[in-house]
Formats: C-alpha cells, sequence, structure tokens
C-alpha cells in the first residue's frame, strides 16, 4: 500500500478505502508510518478495543507513545473502564457522538506540537449505531476540528458497505481519497 | 369544447356527449391542446391536481408558465412535449413535477399523443396524466430504506463475520489474551444486539410510512 501519510508539513483529510479484510493491515499501516514520520496520532476506534490495538501496534514494532486513544466499544462491551490504561478516553458507547466529540477536542486540545492525525476506525463500524445522516454530520464535525487546527486525518472505510450517495457525501469532506 | 357536467340523460347521449362526460369524470388528468397549443379542453381530475380551473386553463399557453415556474425546467419540458407535434409521435410515462396553484409540487406520468384534425391546421395533442406523487415518494422511501437497511443491517452483520474470523485466527495463532477475547467477543455480541435494534427501527420506519399496511404486520414490524 502507497503509504498515504503526507509529507512533513502537509496537512491532509484523506479517505481510505479498504478491503473487508484488510482494514486491520491498513490500520496499522497508517499507524506506523505515521509515527516514523514523528507524528502525534489519535486513533478513533469503533470496532477494535484499544488493548488489543495497541498489542497490535506493538507486535508490529510500533512505539506506542505518542498514540492516543479514544476507544467507544471497552466501556460499553464490559460496562466499565479496564484500569491502567495510559492515554486513553473510553466513551460510554459509539453511538454517543456528544461524547465522542468532546473526546476529540479535549484530546486533540492536550497534544503538544503541531503534527497530528486523527485515525478514525471505522466508518462502516460507526454505522452499526447511527444512522448516515448523523454520521456525515459527525465526520464533518471532525474534519471542521481538524482543519481549525491544522490537522491531518484518516478515516477508513470498507468501500462496500457504504451507500454510494453517502460515499460521494463523505469524498466531499475530505482532500483526497485512497482507494487500494 | 366546453366543460359538460350535466349527463343525466346519458341514454339519450349522441356519442361526443358520452366522449365529453367520460373525460369529465376521468380519474386521471386530461387536457386536450389544439394546433396552436391552447388547452381546449382541461377536465375535473385536471383542476383537482392542478388547482387551475378550467377557465384559468383554456385558452392561450400561459398556463405551463404557472405549472412549470422555473425556466429551464420548463424549456426541458416542452422541448420533450413538442417533438409529439414537430415528429407526430407518442410519449409514454413521461415524468414531469408541476406546481400547483397552492405552491405544492405533484409528480405527473403523462401519455402524450397527437390528435389528427380535419384540416391540415387542425389537429393537436391529448395529455392524459396520471398523478404519480405518492408512488413516486414511496419509491423515494423505500431506496431509502434499502440503502440505509444495508449500510446498517446488512454490512454490520458481514463487519461482524470478519471480526469474528479474525478473532478465531488470532485464537488459532495464540495471539490473543482469554481477557482480550472475552472483550472482543463481547463487543461483537453489542453489535449484534444493535443490529437487532436497527432493524426494529427501520422496520418501524416502513410501517409509519405506508398508512394503508394491514395493522397486524404493523404491529408485527413494531416488536
Amino acid at each position: 500500500m502507497t503509504p498515504p501519510v503526507p509529507e512533513s508539513g502537509e496537512r491532509s483529510l484523506v479517505l481510505v478505502l479498504s478491503d473487508p479484510l484488510r482494514v486491520r493491515e491498513k490500520n496499522i499501516e497508517i499507524i506506523r508510518q505515521a509515527r516514523g514520520d514523528g507524528w502525534t496520532v489519535v486513533v478513533l476506534t469503533t470496532s477494535t478495543p484499544y488493548s488489543i490495538l495497541k498489542k497490535d501496534y506493538e507486535k508490529a514494532g510500533i512505539p506506542t507513545d505518542g498514540i492516543y486513544f479514544i476507544d467507544t466499544v471497552t466501556r460499553y462491551a464490559m460496562g466499565s473502564e479496564p484500569a491502567g490504561a495510559a492515554n486513553c478516553y473510553f466513551v460510554s458507547n459509539p453511538g454517543n457522538l456528544t461524547e465522542m466529540g468532546i473526546a476529540v477536542t479535549g484530546t486533540l486540545k492536550k497534544i503538544d506540537g503541531d503534527q497530528v492525525s486523527i485515525l478514525l476506525d471505522s466508518v462502516n463500524s460507526m454505522l452499526i449505531y447511527i444512522s448516515s445522516k448523523n454520521l456525515i454530520k459527525f465526520i464533518h464535525f471532525v474534519v471542521s476540528k481538524l482543519r481549525i487546527m491544522e490537522f491531518s486525518g484518516f478515516f477508513l472505510v470498507v468501500e462496500k458497505g457504504i451507500d454510494p450517495s453517502v460515499l460521494v457525501q463523505l469524498e466531499s469532506l475530505v482532500d483526497e481519497v485512497i482507494d487500494q | 369544447m366546453a366543460l359538460e357536467t350535466d349527463y343525466g340523460t346519458l341514454p339519450q347521449c349522441s356519442h361526443e356527449c358520452i366522449i365529453r362526460a367520460l373525460m369529465v369524470d376521468a380519474n386521471v388528468w386530461i387536457s386536450i391542446l389544439d394546433g396552436n397549443k391552447r388547452v381546449v379542453v382541461w377536465n375535473r381530475a385536471a383542476e383537482v391536481i392542478s388547482g387551475y380551473s378550467a377557465e384559468e386553463a383554456m385558452g392561450e399557453s400561459g398556463i405551463w408558465k404557472l405549472l412549470y415556474p422555473d425556466p429551464e425546467y420548463r424549456r426541458q419540458v416542452t422541448g420533450r412535449i413538442n417533438e409529439v407535434f414537430t415528429q407526430k409521435k407518442e410519449i409514454v410515462s413521461f415524468q414531469t413535477e408541476i406546481t400547483t396553484k397552492g405552491g405544492d409540487k405533484r409528480v405527473l406520468s403523462w401519455n402524450t399523443r397527437p390528435v389528427t384534425g380535419e384540416s391540415e391546421e387542425g389537429g393537436g395533442y391529448i395529455m392524459v396524466g396520471i398523478d404519480v406523487t405518492r408512488e413516486k415518494k414511496m419509491q423515494e422511501e423505500i431506496y431509502a430504506y434499502l440503502g440505509e437497511a444495508a449500510m446498517r443491517l446488512k454490512n454490520p452483520v458481514e463487519l461482524i463475520r470478519d471480526s469474528l474470523s479474525d478473532l478465531s485466527q488470532r485464537v488459532a495463532t495464540q495471539e490473543i489474551s482469554e481477557e482480550d477475547l472475552v472483550l472482543a467477543l463481547r463487543v461483537q455480541q453489542k453489535n449484534a444486539d444493535r443490529i437487532v435494534e436497527n432493524l426494529r427501527e427501520l422496520n418501524e420506519m416502513v410501517a409509519l410510512s405506508f398508512s394503508d399496511m394491514p395493522g397486524a404486520l404493523k404491529e408485527f414490524l413494531r416488536r
């Protein structure tokens, strides 16, 4: 996969279209390159728990300092937050967009540095909990926030699981679409 | 041709009288235009659907500016209708959206064909329009439902399937702790619960959209 992370200094918002069985691989690839280039990354996960993602990154040889997590599934699934989670905000449930928005804003604000990127994994799993209309609103909110703060963003999408009219709306919100 | 509303003497009516009565009370919009594209017949259904009376519609072609106020759209519609005149052909199931006198939008499906006249300058065309506004709305709602259903039902089921396949692989290669496995499985269980709820909500939306759906079916969809 051609790494989608832009050169240092470029702020880009990218829709990354993925085959369903390669989402985990693409997630790791984006994080690997972003961290390799010195970017601080915020992973907003609506599919894989923080604890599993963190171990995936460590197993792939990616240092996890410099990675912040917003985990929307663990607390919802287990009823509580795990103890000892560092650099992770646990949202009560994946459909709580207000709390997710606060988590995104709060996390971005507390990060030092100007090379910051968000990775949303994934757009499709968000649709389990919210309508396509609210999805577009939330993505628009995140994109606006990133543009104001001049940060980058990657939105992972399993292409075949998105209605074409919704995909068109998502594509209109970003700078670039990568389809591999 | 004037509009007749009294056909109490139908059995003694002439052929023309019968035709006139049928056109007046037909459940579909019937307009006839003469060779100069002036409205000469505007039946009761046309009045009801458009909101414009026969008196307002008959005569010069100003009625089309009222029904199609947007100039570009009007140009497209009249261009298509003109094919009937210039090419002497029939147009079937041509849909247009009109603006009624009350400002509402209605979608009509038109069958339009030339009518031959007795003289070379005579003739015109007959337009039969069926109001398909409700059907069109239902069609759009069905499309929206299908799109949303695919994104919020079918695809999530596939996501669960792919996640379970991934978990199965992690277990086989001992890549995942018991604690993380339990967590991951509970996430998928929650996803499945949510999909059931999504199906219920979408079914409720369908039940609300179709007011004439049998009550028992509506109740079943809402469960």
